[in-house]
């Protein structure tokens, strides 16, 4: 049973990335280590395949070393390695020091690739390997047989000739990405890049440097004389002096000069880093899965490449591991596994862009805990109970007893509605002795208005409605940004309230005119953050896919499989999607990749969107639906099946893949019905289980054995102290009055206000469902105990006031039903008889009953059993 | 298993710095003692204050650079500031100048943001302010926050997250009763009311009972709930806002302006045991940004800015707190060399000056040179980030110490700068 079950779970990773199953072991090339062990071995090791994940796995191309921005003692790598071109090119280039050259063609052995990490010469980063070991062996195989890139005519080339093409040899790659590339991006591209071109010109690419603007060409190959550049840049013309911030340094200008001297080498566009004709086609991992009992068991995983060449070989020795929680387990260099403690977690195998998760798992207890008495459901019915609970065996984990009613109707309202409970629903959902009252309540929750309003706020988050990026600066003065937010979110709002399918919806903000002509959301496409191409990128990825696509916009991705090439490629359906238009602007009909899961053919004219928003909703996309099931599940039980909920990455699988991969294709097949989801999930026992563990399941975190309380949502901690202390007949009314709601229209106008900042409301200005902030804080706790805002709640509580008025015109004033009230309003049941008794014991020590009433209910608002949802 | 979540995970198991809940809790309940050397206060010149007629005066340049205000000799030998500055010109010993502060950003919403964290601003980091670090790094004694700033904070806690985030202070008022939004108990609300208020939360709070250590959230909003009591309720931290318990002569001595209200407020939170503090000053009629009248506005702030800042390093300084206050002044950028048409001064960020104290800080003396008409650093000048380095350094914070951003990605808290030769 447990192998089936790992078989589905790896075929997730399978959709997502390369494919792990089991190889025969015969096909298999025997690992560079065993290999270049023997003095012998005269094979020419391939660039891509063993020098640069060699480097990588030493640590070389790492943040702290080479692979920074800045290099380190003038070598630069590419972060993680997958620009294979640059890195060759600095292989090549001529090494800073006096000390020789990285690659010493005539006597390879004195190369300083060779010498500085067997520290023959001193190496700032230490011994990275020993002379005579197979590390060192294969670098020199490597250099001996020519030290070759990634293409075989990119090998070095003869000797510098004047250049007059600008296509660069590889030390002209290496100045220019060095010296050249970032001096554009920091100084010129704001108002010469790819979006603004003041003065007509663009520096963004050689030809456009040549053509010039305005004021005629830029440059003149190999005359920094003649170079416009060249005068702006040393002030040297009053009338043009560039940048108009601040003159460059000399050294910078230097630069600049020798480079238009070179001729401005400027690296083939076409040829994206990472371009490579190599393709890693899967990574297999053995074992599959490791199952430990006891502290200090250990496995050794073995990695094997297969490329679409053909080949198979034992990568092991290449690649790099990682565990992600080495409270469970940790994996050092060599991929052997260390049991540490119970839980379950994955261990990650990187090589190339290749990554392969496998899991780990130490039961909490044994089977014979559950005969101890804590079983629950019998035989679960539900399919979510029925996946989450083969988990739970699989751990020893027993689940925690469903919450009371009281409970469960706190928490589903708050979940499914941001809204607490009225005071009346409560008296009445407790009185209720039907069986099927929990279902019925659901059913009722999702008619309601809050739960779109709700639902609207948490897809304005995702999508990124913020009402200062909406609009211009000028607009902003005008308000006009909170004016189109309220538009954004009164738009969704509609389509939610009358359950539209999420793929319509999203349709209708992909592929919206963005003039507005037609009945789309075009605010997404109009947002001033979205600056260049690559803005909308990771926005689209983030929004819909649950991608964070940010970092192989530099460099390889590090936890994930993307490469810049795959980010750029993916880039370029949206450089022709811009506020006003939206039409391909590609030369010639061409296939662009979708990272990796499609291929789209697009025609000049094409609105690149159209070919988008079909693969999305393609039922064999890999992250679309399954996202948004996930973040949706996310809002009920505060983890994600996959957490951080907008982290899909091969290296950070689901907790419950089976559960993951039902919700996803029963959300699809359901045409996309967000209520479909949102009943699915919070009709099962999973959802319904109490807090409070039992002895199995108190570390619990991310299998849903048991609920975990968390802090009220920002909007929802608002809208509930204005609720707990409303009037009586102004109760439904502050309730409903979506326009007054800090989850409904006020949700924009609030965003930035003191409250929200202080309970971590988003500001939506980063792609990162991060920006919501549910951890508490000491500022909070101020806020709850003294702020203005929660002291005026209860001083001009109209319930109070009530009280107050009642007691002035000597009304009798039912002291115990007020006592139950304040227990309901704030935290929906009746008060203890301990509780009870002490309120009393308060009220009689106050000079008034409203005056205890007041105390009573600030205090009860300060409770944690307020301020989480449990 | 800890208690941690994945992306919690990711900050602390990969590479270290990032602090988890978990961590910051296991830190208080252990109360350690922080180094010594742990407190400041930046003190930010908001609107940039012209370089030329604060610290690096060019009185040699031609007339519509140099303007109308002439350089005064100080106590340090060979060091000159403006004459309008005659307090701290007396006091040049306590404080080191450093010219050829140089950047190119001279937009403000950029520039500050700059020069409130040490990092250019980014479109995918958002990195935190000083006294956020600082939390980060020194959690604060319970009755007390560890970070407050005067007038609202501009960028924020970033990346290190919201608990990070400083209590603030509005600025104060002189002659007008001060208060602090969520610490002054307001409306007749008296400290024993509000303990039985306590006392009665305390016994209410009991659906979590006997789980108290169930996770983080829950044990945060315990230790948190206890704190605030005792930063609201505690007469230190009552006394350390209370500005009427300062003796007349005290607010003559720093000045009844804004400017010598908030440094004195400044001084005695940082008395009191509050770790950091941010000083906007800011007035609301006009600031440092002189587009137009630059001398007769400077005129105006200058003198309380003196008074004020004279009178916080006479204060540290006889209570012994000089030399573990690190204190730095500066605003985002410099203003032009030439004076314009309408006798001002626009955005330059080519060179700016700035002002540290307290420390390590070898006072009386001038780090960096502008050329003629201070336009330009002479040689390489000194960055941002440089100051940044310097003013971390001087807190006990290595500059180089990485952390991780929001989305999970190393980040070295000031990436490009370094100490200061000859400032320590």
């Amino acid at each position: 049973m447990n192998q089936v079950v790992i078989a589905i779970s790896l075929c997730f990773v399978v959709e997502l990335c390369l494919a792990v199953e089991t190889v025969v072991a015969d096909e298999v090339v025997p690992p560079v280590s065993t290999r270049f062990a023997d003095e012998q071995m005269k094979e020419a090791p391939d660039f891509q395949r063993h020098i640069v994940p060699l480097l990588g796995r030493l640590g070389c191309n790492s943040a702290k070393c080479h692979g920074s921005f800045q290099g380190q003692g003038g070598f630069q790598l590419s972060l993680f390695g997958f620009d294979f071109r640059s890195d060759h090119a600095a292989m090549h280039d001529t090494a800073s020091s006096a000390e020789g050259s990285r690659i010493n063609e005539e006597d390879p052995g004195k190369s300083l690739l060779l010498q500085k990490p067997t520290q023959q010469i001193a190496h700032e980063g230490g011994q990275r390997f020993a002379e005579g070991s197979w590390e060192h062996r294969l670098l020199l195989r490597w250099i001996e047989s020519g030290g070759h890139g990634v293409s075989r005519d990119d090998a070095k080339s003869n000797e510098t000739e004047p250049l007059v093409s600008g296509t660069p040899i590889p030390e002209q790659t290496a100045f220019f990405n060095r010296s050249i590339k970032p001096l554009f991006e920091d100084h010129c591209y704001e108002c010469h890049g790819f979006s603004s071109q003041k003065g007509g010109l663009s520096l963004s690419n050689r030809e456009a440097l040549l053509s010039g603007g305005d004021n005629g060409p830029a440059i003149v190959s190999g005359k920094p004389k003649s170079s416009l550049l060249i005068d702006a840049v040393r002030y040297s013309v009053n009338e043009l002096q560039m940048p108009p911030s601040g003159k460059l340094s000399d050294p910078e200008i230097a630069a600049l000069e020798k480079w238009v001297r070179m001729g401005a080498p400027w690296p083939d566009d076409d040829f994206a880093p990472g371009e490579t004709d190599l393709v890693l086609v899967s990574l297999h991992t053995e074992p599959a899965e490791i199952l430990f009992h006891e502290s200090h068991q250990t496995q050794q995983i073995k990695v094997i490449a297969e490329w679409d060449n053909g080949i198979r070989e034992d990568v092991t020795c290449l690649t790099r591991f990682k565990t992600n929680n080495d409270a469970v387990a940790t994996i050092n260099p060599d991929g052997l596994v260390n049991s540490v403690g119970t839980g379950d977690t994955h261990v990650i195998a990187f090589y190339d862009n290749g990554v392969a998760a496998i899991p780990v798992l130490r039961p909490y207890g044994s089977v014979d805990d559950r005969s101890a008495g804590l079983q629950t459901s019998v035989s679960p019915s539900h399919p979510i109970d029925q996946f989450v609970s083969a988990k739970l065996d699989k751990l020893g984990l027993v689940p925690s007893l469903l919450c009371s009613d009281a409970e469960f109707l706190r928490r589903v309202s708050i979940d499914m509605t941001g809204t607490l409970p009225a005071p009346a629903e409560v008296r009445a959902f407790l009185a209720d002795k039907s069986e099927d009252k929990r279902d019925r309540k659901i059913d009722e929750l999702l008619r309601r208005p809050t739960y779109a309003a709700w639902w609207t706020n948490k897809l304005c988050d995702f999508t990124g409605c913020n009402p200062t990026s909406i609009a211009s600066l000028l607009e902003v003065a005008r308000e006009d940004g909170y004016v189109k937010a309220s538009e954004w979110y009164s738009w969704i709002y509609d389509r939610v309230a009358r359950n539209e399918p999420y793929d319509k919806i999203v349709e209708g903000m992909m592929l919206a005119d963005p003039s507005g002509r037609d009945d789309g959301m075009p605010y997404f496409w109009t947002r001033q953050s979205l600056k260049e191409p690559k803005d909308t990128a990771m926005s689209v990825a983030h929004a819909f896919l649950g991608i964070q696509l940010q970092c192989a916009e530099c460099h390889k991705h590090p936890f994930d499989q993307w490469t810049q090439a795959d980010f750029s490629e993916f880039a370029q359906f949206f450089d022709s999607v811009t506020r006003t238009k939206r039409t391909s602007s590609v030369g010639d009909a061409q296939e662009l990749r979708l990272l990796r899961s499609h291929v789209v053919k697009m025609k000049p004219g094409d609105d690149p969107r159209r070919p988008i928003m079909q693969w999305l909703r393609d039922p064999e996309n890999p992250w679309f639906a399954r996202a948004l099931v996930n973040r949706v599940w996310a809002g009920y039980f505060n983890v994600g099946i996959v957490d951080p909920p907008d982290q899909f990455t091969p290296a950070n699988p689901p907790s419950n893949p089976q559960l993951l991969d039902w919700l996803t294709r029963g959300f699809i097949e359901s045409g996309y019905d967000m209520k479909w989801l949102h009943r699915q999930i919070a009709t099962c026992e999973t959802y319904q289980r109490s807090w409070k563990p039992n002895e199995t399941n108190r570390q619990d975190q991310r299998n849903f054995s048991r609920a975990i309380p968390r802090r009220i949502p920002a909007e929802v901690v608002y809208d509930a102290l204005k609720q707990a202390t409303a009037a009586s007949d102004r109760h439904d009314a502050v309730r409903t009055n979506l326009q007054r709601r800090a989850s409904g229209h006020l949700s924009m106008r609030m965003a930035g206000t003191h409250a929200m900042k202080v309970f971590g409301k988003p500001d939506r200005s980063i792609n990162c469902d991060c920006e919501r902030v549910n951890e508490p804080t000491l500022l909070q706790a101020i806020f709850t105990q003294n702020d203005p805002l929660l002291r005026m709640r209860i001083a001009d509580s109209g319930w109070i006031i009530e009280i107050e008025d009642a007691e002035l015109e000597g009304k009798p004033v039912d002291q115990k039903a007020l006592i139950d009230e304040v227990w309901i309003r704030t935290v929906g049941r009746f008060p203890t008889s301990t509780q009870r008794q002490r309120a009393d014991q308060h009220l009689a020590g106050s000079d008034t009953i409203a005056e205890g009433i007041a105390d009573l209910m600030w205090a009860m608002l300060n409770t944690k059993e307020f301020l989480l949802n449990h | 298993m800890r208690n941690v979540t994945r992306r919690q995970f990711l900050q602390v198991g990969s590479l270290g710095s990032g602090l988890t809940l978990a961590d910051y809790l296991r830190i208080q309940a252990a109360e350690t003692k922080p180094p010594e050397k742990r407190s400041a206060i930046f003190i930010f010149m908001e609107g940039a204050p012209s370089h030329q007629d604060t610290f690096d005066l060019k009185p040699d340049a031609p007339a519509e650079v140099r303007g109308e205000f002439k350089p005064i000799a100080t106590n340090a030998a060979g060091v000159q500031i403006c004459e309008h500055m005659p307090l701290l010109a007396s006091r040049a010993n306590k404080f080191a100048i450093i010219r050829g502060v140089t950047h190119n950003v001279a937009d403000h919403g950029l520039a500050k943001k700059y020069l409130l964290t040490g990092n250019k601003s980014s479109q995918t980091v958002s990195y935190p302010e000083y006294g956020s670090v600082v939390s980060h790094e020194f959690p604060s004694v319970r009755e007390l926050p560890t970070y407050v700033s005067i007038d609202e904070s501009f960028v924020g806690p970033g990346y290190l997250g919201s608990r990070y985030s400083a209590l603030t202070a509005d600025k104060p008022k002189h002659g007008v009763p001060y208060s602090v939004r969520g610490v002054s108990l307001e409306d007749g609300l008296t400290v024993a009311k509000y303990k039985s208020q306590k006392k009665l939360l305390d016994d209410l709070d009991t659906a979590f009972r006997g789980f108290e250590d169930l996770d983080d959230q829950v044990r945060g909003m315990d230790r948190f709930s206890q704190q605030a009591f005792d930063i609201i309720s505690s007469p230190e931290a009552r006394s350390a806002f209370d500005l009427s318990r300062e003796k007349p002569e005290e607010n003559d001595r720093f000045g009844k302006h804004e400017f010598g209200q908030s440094l004195l407020l400044a001084a005695r939170l940082i008395e009191a045991g509050v770790h950091f503090v941010t000083v906007r000053l800011r007035p609301a009629d006009f600031d440092f940004d002189t587009h137009s009248d630059n001398f007769s506005r400077l005129r105006t702030l200058l003198p309380p800015f003196d008074r004020g800042l004279a009178a916080l390093l006479d204060r540290l300084e006889e209570r012994g707190l000089l030399s573990s206050t690190a204190i730095m002044a500066a605003g985002e950028f410099g203003r032009t060399p030439k004076i314009n048409s309408q006798g001002g001064r626009d955005h330059w960020a080519r060179a700016m000056s700035a002002v540290m104290a307290g420390g390590e800080v070898n006072g009386g003396r001038v780090i960096g040179e502008t050329d003629r008409t201070a336009a330009e650093p002479k040689s390489i000048g000194y960055t941002p980030d440089d100051l940044a380095a310097s003013f971390f350094a001087n807190i006990g914070i290595s500059p180089k110490i990485e952390f991780q951003s929001n989305v999970g990605r190393p980040i070295t808290l000031v990436r490009d700068g370094s100490p200061i030769r000859g400032l320590f």
